[in-house]
């Protein structure tokens, strides 16, 4: 008999289920993310190489999920922009342009998305993953909770206050295209109770 | 009935990957198996035992694949995705990085230009750096200590075909590369610059002009064993009213590029 450190099977087999429960969500968490393909399956492959090396600290059951959606995060937040010209060029082969030729429709929707994503854009990181993380992942309270570590009593406060900082950047968006306005900021006028710019 | 003035149901109209295109992916076996292959992975417990038949078993499966995938490299240890490069400002597979892409100099170099400009590290100094081949298949590189070992340390293997150091060294020696090895990066880089200029360029591109496109630029940069999954207008490639568009997926080690669809710009 030989002395052998190599995973068992149960590791293995528990490991290989997990992958294949949560490989989609991780992937469509990291997808909804970043600019470019190739950088969603590298925040993806790293999350699972993270997960198989602490296989043991991979909650059982359900709280897998948040648990990977807690590392996706950490790895996307440790990877940032390298080469500029490249990066600009790979930005626009995914990103977003406005003044598509098309149906109109499609054009107006278009707008809408651009316009959205910019304001969410505009938010502070923490609001931008709580709201991403209801919305696009569908998470409930608990779930959202233990991904950004915080109270789960919290989430729904916070997310009432995103929600309204989000509803406000679109107005800018679709007023000023993100800027103040003509007149400087509009909470200064809404303090004033001034509705007509000075 | 969703209320459109609602931000929240705006924010969900503009989800970039909807659950619908989400349920198109497929858990990657070749990446399962990349990460559990080798030595390593959960913490080991020492234990006396023979061989288990269980443990041949992602073995074999990857070794029935060698034959048709052995030039790009799937078992853990190969650079499958030679483009790109993940520069660690810390020995620390969970320090900051900063991604960069690969040209001609090689990833030992593209990552001394980031600490020579400051974007890792401080005052421009270039540390002695460390080859080592990430679970995703890209190449790692970390700064190192004369006689340390960092790609051992952090349980990585080496760069087997390594690009030509520029002012540093790397932790282990390496072996020159295969002639063979550097064409096929070269050519996946020659690939890649020319196939990002029309998708660019274009508002939209329709899958099926799409999937011409790079079957011509595969063609051209002598990728011709290259395949080109989805824009044939089939059922299940995943093109709709609201996402007529193609963006590319490219993924050098199974010599396939996806086109995937995503609204228009």
């Amino acid at each position: 008999m030989v002395d052998d450190q190599r995973p068992d099977t149960h590791a293995l087999a528990r490991f290989q289920a997990i992958y294949e429960a949560h490989h989609n969500a991780i992937a469509a968490y990291a997808r909804r993310r970043t600019t470019e393909l190739l950088d969603g399956q590298d925040v993806v492959a790293e999350t699972f190489t993270i997960a198989w090396r602490r296989l043991g600290e991979v909650p059982e059951g359900d709280a897998a999920l948040p648990w990977l959606y807690g590392v996706a995060r950490r790895v996307l937040a440790n990877q940032r922009r390298g080469d500029r010209r490249r990066a600009d060029l790979s930005t626009r082969l995914g990103g977003r342009r406005a003044g598509a030729v098309g149906v109109e429709s499609e054009v107006l929707a278009a707008e809408d998305r651009r316009a959205v994503l910019a304001a969410l854009s505009r938010l502070r990181p923490a609001d931008q993953e709580l709201l991403r993380l209801a919305v696009w992942e569908e998470l409930p309270h608990r779930d959202i909770a233990l991904v950004v570590g915080c109270p789960e009593a919290s989430v729904a406060v916070r997310l009432h206050r995103a929600r309204t900082r989000l509803g406000r950047e679109i107005g800018k968006e679709e007023r000023w295209g993100g800027h103040e306005g003509p007149e400087g900021p509009e909470s200064e006028q809404k303090v004033k109770g001034n509705d007509q710019p000075q | 009935m969703t209320n459109p003035s609602d931000p929240m149901e705006r924010l969900r109209a503009a989800n970039p990957v909807p659950a619908t295109v989400a349920a198109l992916s497929r858990p990657d076996p070749l990446l399962l198996r990349r990460i559990t292959s080798g030595a390593g992975g959960p913490a080991a417990r020492p234990r006396r035992s023979r061989r288990r038949a269980g443990r041949l078993v992602p073995v074999l499966v990857v070794g029935s694949l060698l034959g048709g995938a052995a030039a790009y490299g799937l078992l853990r240890g190969e650079v499958s995705k030679p483009e790109r490069v993940a520069c660690y400002e810390l020995a620390d597979l969970e320090a900051s990085t900063e991604v960069a892409f690969v040209d001609r100099g090689g990833p030992l170099v593209a990552c001394a230009h980031l600490w020579r400009r400051g974007s890792l590290g401080e005052g421009g100094t270039v540390p002695q750096l460390a080859e080592c081949v990430l679970g995703s298949g890209v190449t790692g590189i970390f700064p190192t200590m004369p006689g340390q070992d960092v790609c051992l340390e952090l349980d990585l293997p080496t760069v087997p075909a390594p690009s030509p150091p520029p002012t540093t060294t790397g932790a282990s020696a390496v072996p020159a590369p295969a002639p063979a090895q550097a064409g096929v990066t070269a050519r996946i880089l020659s690939f890649r610059d020319a196939v990002a200029v029309p998708f660019v360029e274009a508002p939209c591109v329709e899958p099926r002009a799409g999937a011409g496109i790079v079957r011509q630029e595969l063609d051209r940069a002598g990728l011709t064993d290259w395949t080109v999954r989805g824009g044939e207008g089939s059922a299940g490639d995943g093109f709709t009213a609201e996402r007529p568009c193609a963006t590319l997926s490219v993924r050098a080690e199974i010599r396939q590029v996806v086109l995937v669809p995503s609204p228009r710009r």
